[in-house]
């Protein structure tokens, strides 16, 4: 009898997808890169913290923190630290003469934060100069990042794909319009994986149909 | 290694069986492929890829009882309208390395069945072939192509 068998599986084909839409959720989904080209720093965006001197949280010598065994501040920075008049932020009784919670009135002082609301940098480096921007609202503000884009921004999960650089206009940067020609991308790109997911999760119950030729 | 050249015009009178370039006066030729088939035995992409087996035997006139094997070897088998060939040339006959053309194409990775059954001792001849058609929008196929 002349008879071979032979039999192997081949399920690293679907090994190898399951790792690819890995890779693609781990992608960042939004754009709010708020702190990528601001001066870096805090929470709210100045590189520098507000105040002076003092520590913060819990500061070991001057004004008490959270429900202050003291009621009148002394010698160094409390919490928060700024140039307070009178008690600490939490637990203190009363309010002194200036200002809100932080003990501070009037504007804030210079910031080395570049970037205004809306997400847009105040200047934005061209051909080795500085240059202030311009800002039309809406979404338009990713047309910056690509002043140092981010490997994902050149994929379509990222809101800055849909944005052509900005472009120097008479001492301004003004912000690069929309891209339909990457929203086409996108399609096709999304279209792709909405397929391939069908197909992936579908295989289950894969349809075939049987034909005979004579 | 068998060189087997099968042809037939589609009567026993122009049905001749050649190995190695000598007429072989066989009672039967009879070649089962199976191969594209997943784990619970139905069609699937990747033909002899995906692992099968082959049984491919001549039963020769003078002893109808013996079954002399064909690969390692070549067979050729020429049909009306259809071509089907079969190589193995692995000296141990391993099934991985089993070769299919069907009418010139390469089928090896999509090749289902191959089954010919030329019995002139019960007057049966059927041939037929099944390829699996992967379709990247719609329903993969099956195909059977009736031979004989």
């Amino acid at each position: 009898m002349n008879k071979q068998q032979h039999t192997h599986s081949a399920g690293w084909i679907r090994l190898i997808v399951f790792g690819f839409l890995a890779v693609l959720l781990a992608l960042p989904m939004t754009g709010v890169d708020a702190q990528r080209r601001g001066g870096g720093g805090g929470s709210f965006g100045g590189g520098r913290s507000f105040g002076g001197g003092g520590g913060s949280f819990g500061g070991s010598r001057g004004g008490g923190s959270f429900g202050g065994s003291r009621s009148s501040g002394g010698g160094g920075g409390g919490m928060f630290g700024g140039s307070r008049s009178s008690s600490g932020s939490f637990g203190g009784s009363t309010r002194s003469s200036s200002g809100g919670s932080f003990g501070r009135s009037g504007s804030y002082g210079s910031s080395s934060y570049t970037r205004s609301s809306g997400g847009v940098p105040s200047t934005y480096s061209y051909r080795g100069s500085s240059y202030p921007t311009r800002s039309y609202g809406g979404w338009s503000g990713y047309s910056y990042y690509w002043g140092s884009p981010m490997w994902y921004y050149y994929t379509p999960f990222h809101p800055a794909f849909y944005y052509n650089a900005p472009y120097y206009n008479n001492g301004y940067m003004e912000p690069g319009g929309f891209s339909f020609f990457h929203l086409l991308i996108s399609l096709v790109v999304f279209a792709f994986i909405i397929w391939l997911l069908v197909r992936l999760f579908s295989s289950g119950r894969k349809r075939v149909k049987y034909t005979t030729y004579n | 290694m068998n060189s087997m050249v099968f042809k037939t015009g589609g009567d026993w009178d122009s049905t001749t069986l050649f190995n190695n370039g000598q007429e072989v006066m066989a009672a039967q030729l009879f070649v089962q492929l199976r191969a594209g088939r997943d784990d619970f035995d139905q069609p699937d992409r990747g033909g002899v890829l995906n692992g099968g087996e082959i049984t491919a035997i001549v039963r020769p006139q003078d002893n109808p009882q013996a079954e002399l094997g064909i690969f390692p070897g070549r067979l050729e088998m020429d049909f009306p309208g259809h071509s089907i060939v079969i190589e193995n040339a692995h000296p141990t006959f391993d099934f991985p390395f089993t070769r299919v053309w069907y009418n010139g194409r390469d089928v090896t990775n999509n090749v289902v069945d191959v089954y010919v059954d030329i019995n002139a001792v019960d007057d049966i001849v059927q041939a037929y072939v099944t390829l699996y058609k992967a379709h990247w929008f719609g329903s993969d196929e099956v195909a059977t192509f009736n031979i004989v």
